[in-house]
């Protein structure tokens, strides 16, 4: 059941939660930190109301653990359901934003879009916008931001994020570009207000 | 404590358990059952859409000096093609919401469209759709959704009269109720009939004649619904 270099896959500890739940553990202690940072990235809630959904989550997927596909990677539809449960949170909340820290990966993200896209760099001053990501994405609609976040920072491919956000590759690509057009914009405009104000 | 140890507590706690194979089996064999039956259906629809296209009513039509555009919206199978659409639509969706996103959806979509319009076709020229005409006009009400042939056969001005047979005869004379609700004596002693008209209580027929008296029509031919 255990492959061969002992750590166990995904498709095993899904396999292993249907006899013990409390293999159920293991695929949590696995997913835990990266859904907590892509609900932090798209949502901006709070680590209290974070960690409810990241709860909500956890219960749906064991719940619903017979209805994985497995021609499906776990994570996909691991990030499919932390993502439906935060956008759910979201319309009723009526709130995304939360003001916090960017990390590493969030301070890059420019550099990231950029290295797909050189009219990017081109356009703004890659120094003064690290500063202004977190506001850059903030004003983005949700539904680019989701994609940038999970291209860019969660470094999806275009499969998985077809995958994800259930959507044909196609969509996806189209989105990607639309999205990474919308940054564009809004960090070439905020680059403007921060030079003017300097 | 740390979620993973709540998630399991709770688990434990409310005795939540996964939910059965077979109710997601199921789930997924009802909506590819919804699929097949939306592209069987639109296959039939596209028969019947042809089959009323090309019943041979533009003759008519030109008999009765109906104006062209009266031709086309009196014939156009609005109701098919809408109902077509619709299916076709609700089939796309699912397949597209569900294991759908994967695939490349329109080329899927414009593939099957071609292969039900080819099996219409098939079906049509095979006179099978004459058929699926006949049973669906059973159907009540249907007249009312196809306005076509009503419109088509309320001239008996011009000598076209359609309607029910309301006597149990299997011959003329017999009584017909029109789609205006009155009541005609059709007489004729020679008239030529299609193979396979059948005359007979609760027969729709589509008579082709002349109004000799108020209320009498004098059949010239006698054709199926």
């Amino acid at each position: 059941m255990v492959s061969k270099n002992d750590t166990p896959t995904d498709q095993e500890l899904v396999s292993l939660t249907l006899i013990n739940p409390e293999a159920f553990g293991a695929i949590m202690k696995r997913y835990e930190s990266k859904l907590r940072r892509y609900i932090q990235r798209i949502s901006r809630f709070s680590d209290d109301e974070i960690e409810i959904i990241l709860q909500d989550a956890f219960i749906k997927m064991y719940r619903y653990i017979n209805d994985y596909d497995h021609s499906l990677a776990f994570s996909s539809w691991a990030y499919r359901i932390t993502h439906n449960e935060t956008i759910d949170r979201i319309r009723k909340n009526k709130r995304s934003e939360y003001s916090t820290s960017l990390d590493d990966d969030e301070e890059n993200l420019i550099e990231k879009i950029a290295s797909d896209d050189t009219g990017i760099a081109e356009a703004i001053d890659t120094e003064i916008q690290k500063k202004s990501v977190l506001k850059i994405l903030q004003e983005i609609e949700p539904k680019y931001k989701s994609i940038l976040v999970l291209r860019f920072l969660e470094e999806k491919s275009y499969e998985e994020i077809a995958d994800i956000l259930k959507k044909p590759p196609g969509t996806i690509a189209t989105l990607v570009r639309r999205a990474k057009e919308k940054f564009r914009k809004k960090a070439s405009e905020a680059d403007k207000r921060i030079k003017e104000t300097l | 404590m740390n979620i993973k140890e709540n998630v399991l507590q709770t688990i434990r706690e409310k005795h939540i358990t996964p939910l059965s194979r077979w109710k997601f089996t199921v789930r997924n064999g009802l909506m590819w059952v919804l699929i097949y039956t939306c592209a069987v259906l639109v296959i039939i629809l596209i028969s019947i859409s042809m089959f009323h296209l090309g019943n041979g009513n533009n003759a008519i039509f030109d008999d009765l000096e109906t104006p062209m555009t009266d031709q086309i919206i009196t014939i156009i199978p609005l109701f098919w093609i809408g109902t077509t659409f619709i299916l076709a639509l609700i089939a796309f969706l699912i397949f597209k919401k569900t294991v759908g996103y994967r695939r490349a959806t329109m080329h899927f979509a414009s593939l099957f469209l071609l292969v039900a319009t080819i099996c219409g076709a098939i079906i049509y020229i095979t006179h099978g759709a004459e058929y699926l005409e006949r049973a669906v006009g059973s159907i009540p009400y249907y007249d009312n959704l196809i306005p076509t042939k009503r419109i088509l056969w309320s001239h008996e001005e011009k000598g076209m009269l359609g309607g029910t047979v309301v006597t149990d005869s299997t011959t003329t004379p017999f009584s017909m109720r029109d789609f205006d609700g009155d009541i005609w004596l059709i007489t004729g002693p020679v008239y030529e009939a299609e193979d396979d008209v059948v005359i007979g209580k609760g027969v729709k027929l589509g008579i082709i004649g002349r109004v000799v008296q108020p209320r009498v029509f004098e059949a010239i031919e006698i054709r199926t619904w």
